[in-house]
């Protein structure tokens, strides 16, 4: 399993009042996330490594790590599969020299 | 949620919280067409420079900006509008751009679209040369807009055109929309002309003529399926007021980029004193649809789309009557409720 993780290079966000929306430049969708794939998506910005992200985010809500693995690798898989993370590569900034 | 609901959430929560969202910063006055309606009165600002508008974005993020349109003068014309767009897009700003649309080539265009920018909105007078190039005066202009508007159809770029409708472009409104209807391109048209933002006002000359603005107005919202739907849902003569704002090319802070009011300045506030407690903004914000002077007994008030900005332009007072807007929306009454007349 391919523990790095980044925001793909077609999204752009905005955390507003507790939403977070994620809009898709490619396809031009906008997506709300609230709750655990708000966080999940907010911690993607600090730290890049999965597990380290699992276990934030496990103290966060108090759960034991396993469970949370559990839950935050469905909604990683989710975010892989509408393209709105890729894993592994590169950092978002040097993916944009131009 | 689907997709209209999660962006109406969206700016209905902004509205709500007073966060601005979205911002226009105008990169520069300078620009290599000249067209006959243009709102600009001058054309030699050259924009705030590469590191002072990094700072201002990095600025606008932390505010909770997330739409940011860079708009001219012509934005082409910038040496460093791909760093711009590079820096917006590294802080996960969403770019939209406005532009002529002659100044693109195939290397630009693929630049843009390897940065991802949200939208090129432009302008088609048009799809005749003779029509178009008379109101940019600037012959060829229109093939060169075309040309690269499918270049930037073939790289996937979304496109918006924008046709401003005067009485010598007032039969062309199909043959634009048509166009765009091939391309997949959005389109928006208007009969929204205005003087320029020092007041001068040659370009009303333009309008279109009252004897065929009603056939204009209906044909534009039939097209924007507007018929019937009521414009003044809040209690504020512009909802966009609480959530945008616009940077002009010194620095100059603005309701909007069609509203002269300054409110402050980049170089002497930051963007989130301004925007949290510049007195000039909070009284523009405070003013409710009730205080303004005739829309509150105005027999054509549920139809008409006041801009407080061009009232402002077309009278000197902010609680004046808008009077092309209120001739347009008389136009929809008889339109749409012709029992009524």
């Amino acid at each position: 399993m391919c523990n790095s993780i980044f925001y793909a290079e077609n999204v752009s966000f905005t955390l507003l009042v507790n939403n977070m929306f994620v809009f898709d430049e490619i396809t031009n969708n906008t997506y709300l996330f609230k709750g655990l794939s708000r966080d999940f998506w907010l911690e993607v910005e600090r730290d890049n490594d999965f597990l380290s992200i699992v276990k934030k985010l496990s103290i966060k809500y108090d759960e034991d790590q396993k469970i949370m693995q559990q839950r935050v690798l469905r909604i990683k898989n989710n975010l892989v599969e509408k393209k709105l993370i890729s894993l592994g590569g590169y950092s978002y900034e040097s993916r944009h020299d131009c | 949620m689907n997709q209209d609901m999660i962006v109406d959430h969206f700016y209905n929560i902004a509205y709500l919280n007073n966060v601005p969202v979205s911002v226009v910063i105008e990169l520069s006055t300078r620009c290599n067409l000249r067209c006959e309606h243009c709102y600009l009165p001058n054309y030699h600002q050259s924009g705030m420079n590469t590191e002072k508008m990094r700072s201002l974005l990095t600025e606008l993020r932390e505010l909770g900006v997330v739409n940011v349109s860079f708009t001219g003068g012509e934005i082409l014309l910038r040496e460093d509008l791909f760093e711009l767009i590079k820096i917006a897009r590294n802080l996960h700003l969403r770019v939209f751009l406005l532009s002529n649309g002659t100044l693109l080539n195939q290397n630009k265009v693929e630049r843009l679209a390897k940065l991802y920018i949200s939208e090129f909105s432009t302008t088609m007078f048009s799809t005749q040369c003779e029509i178009h190039d008379s109101i940019t005066t600037s012959k060829g202009s229109l093939d060169r807009l075309k040309q690269n508007l499918q270049m930037l159809k073939e790289n996937n770029i979304r496109v918006q055109i924008k046709m401003p409708i005067m009485e010598f472009n007032s039969l062309c409104v199909d043959e634009v929309r048509e166009y765009c209807e091939v391309n997949n391109f959005k389109f928006f048209a208007s009969p929204m002309i205005y003087s320029k933002l020092d007041g001068n006002e040659s370009p009303k000359c333009l309008r279109v003529h009252d004897n065929k603005l009603g056939t204009v107005v209906k044909k534009i919202d039939e097209m924007n399926n507007r018929k019937n739907k009521l414009i003044h849902e809040t209690e504020v003569p512009c909802g966009a007021l609480f959530y945008s704002f616009s940077i002009d090319s010194e620095g100059n802070v603005f309701p909007c980029n069609a509203f002269p009011y300054k409110v402050g300045s980049v170089f002497e506030n930051t963007i989130s004193d301004i925007w949290n407690h510049s007195e000039s903004l909070k009284y523009i914000k405070s003013i409710k649809k009730s205080d303004l002077k005739h829309c509150p007994s105005c027999e054509f008030q549920s139809e008409c789309e006041r801009c407080p900005g061009m009232a402002l332009l077309d009278k000197g007072d902010i609680f004046e009557c808008d009077t092309f807007a209120r001739s347009i929306a008389k136009l929809r009454v008889r339109n749409y409720c012709s029992n009524e007349m």
